[in-house]
């Protein structure tokens, strides 16, 4: 389970839909460097594909993205798409790599 | 996508659902939507989700790059040079590319791109390149108010697409007051349509969602497939101002339609109250290999008029069109 923290994305695992264990790291936390994408992700969708896992989530325009041209650049939101990755037990999201993006069909 | 009474589905309010956990396990078959809304008895009214195609027999279709046929060996051996290629595609990643370029390189660009459309894309998944199109970033604005937030995906297993709902939060209307939060209420869903396995995404429009007052705040909205139906679990705040109480409801789609193709609920009255951009009535997707589910009884039906969301009048559709001759002494076109 993915909630939105408001201070990246937290990660919550379960066995049985009842007790939940928190993961450490939250998920697109941490500040990047690609432009539009350099904040917190927000309420996300995960799609599963195979074996692999996208993670789609939306940042603010704020901060490093703020755009001067545009009015209350700041409330503005973009969608954005990233590829989870499972290190070490950890569920990991980098976003400054490119997301080569492939959900298939059901 | 077309909003019409139909009395067919049910709806059920869940108060203590946090639409905020989106997190959740991708069923086998989904598809995505064409929401269908009704009124209660008391008023209120529900979108649902129709149209929908279901056929099990993925073997029959082509399901994109899923089904993506083994790369013959001739074929590899034909791309040889493919790790070069790849590079230089990759490079193309980062340099935009110029027809001006002539010389040794940019026939062998040239060359690569020939390649790359020769060789089908399970080669790559063979080297360090992962499959599928590098998406872009930010991968979807909002055309309209630019503060699309909130994405849910559900594939349309009509249209064989992945369609995309979020909050068409009015970014565009926002204020220098911090207290006015009128252009984050009053939103409505969003649709997003990709061609390409999730890569890239068009605009197609808002879902209409009639639920009391049209300037009812939707927000953040989920849609799974669950035993051959859509449910859509949707935010609502019934007054138009941050005093408002929020209400998780829970909308499920009619019950699937039979192999013959697409059909429509019962309706009494053929209310058409809007749509997208485009009509989402469906084709024959599942066609003569579609697998018959059960519960699939809507025989009297009612074509729907798809109208655009600018108000513009839209000619039926082909299956549409077929349907209103065949049926054209039961049901009425609405003129929205």
């Amino acid at each position: 389970m993915i909630t939105d923290a408001w201070q990246g994305l937290g990660v919550y695992r379960s066995s049985d839909l009842v007790h939940w264990t928190v993961q450490p790291e939250n998920l697109l936390l941490v500040p990047r460097s690609k432009p539009s994408d350099r904040t917190e992700g927000h309420h996300c969708d995960v799609i599963v594909s195979g074996d692999r896992a996208f993670i789609y989530y939306f940042t603010h325009q704020k901060g490093a993205d703020l755009d001067p041209k545009l009015p209350h650049s700041a409330d503005r939101t973009v969608l954005q798409v990233a590829e989870l990755q499972n290190v070490n037990g950890t569920l990991t999201a980098d976003r400054d790599k490119p997301a080569y993006v492939d959900l298939g069909g059901k | 996508m077309n909003i019409q009474s139909t009395p067919h589905f049910k709806a059920r309010r869940y108060t203590r659902l946090s639409p905020a956990v989106s997190a959740r396990c991708q069923c086998s078959h989904l598809s995505a939507p064409s929401p269908r809304a009704r009124r209660s008895s008391s008023g209120e009214a529900f979108i649902a989700l129709n149209h929908i195609n279901f056929s099990t027999n993925l073997s029959s279709g082509n399901f994109g790059r899923s089904q993506a046929p083994v790369l013959p060996v001739s074929c590899s051996s034909r791309c040889g040079t493919v790790s070069s290629l790849r590079d230089r595609m990759n490079l193309l990643h980062v340099l935009p590319f110029t027809p001006r370029t002539k010389g040794p390189a940019f026939i062998a660009v040239l060359f690569a791109l020939v390649a790359l459309l020769l060789c089908p894309t399970r080669l790559w998944a063979q080297g360090a390149t992962p499959k599928g199109t590098v998406a872009p970033k930010p991968l979807f604005r909002d055309p309209i108010h630019d503060g699309a937030a909130d994405p849910t995906l559900i594939w349309n297993r009509a249209r064989h697409e992945w369609w995309m709902f979020y909050t068409n939060r009015r970014a565009d209307l926002a204020t220098d007051d911090p207290k006015d939060v009128a252009w984050m209420h009053g939103t409505r869903i969003g649709v997003a349509v990709s061609k390409d396995q999730g890569a890239t995404w068009k605009y197609r429009g808002v879902a209409n969602i009639i639920y009391g007052k049209s300037d009812f705040t939707l927000w953040a909205p989920d849609i799974v497939y669950w035993h051959d139906q859509y449910h859509m679990f949707l935010v609502i705040v019934p007054e138009r101002s941050k005093t408002g109480t929020p209400r998780v409801r829970l909308s499920t789609s009619p019950a699937p339609i039979s192999k013959s193709g697409p059909t429509f609920p019962r309706s009494k009255s053929a209310q058409t109250v809007s749509s997208t951009r485009r009509s989402t009535n469906s084709r024959t997707a599942a066609g003569a290999s579609g697998t018959r589910m059960s519960g699939t009884t809507a025989t009297s039906t009612t074509p729907i008029a798809p109208i655009s969301c600018n108000g513009r009048r839209r000619a039926l559709p082909s299956p549409i069109a077929a349907a209103k001759r065949r049926r054209s002494s039961v049901g009425r076109v609405s003129t929205g």
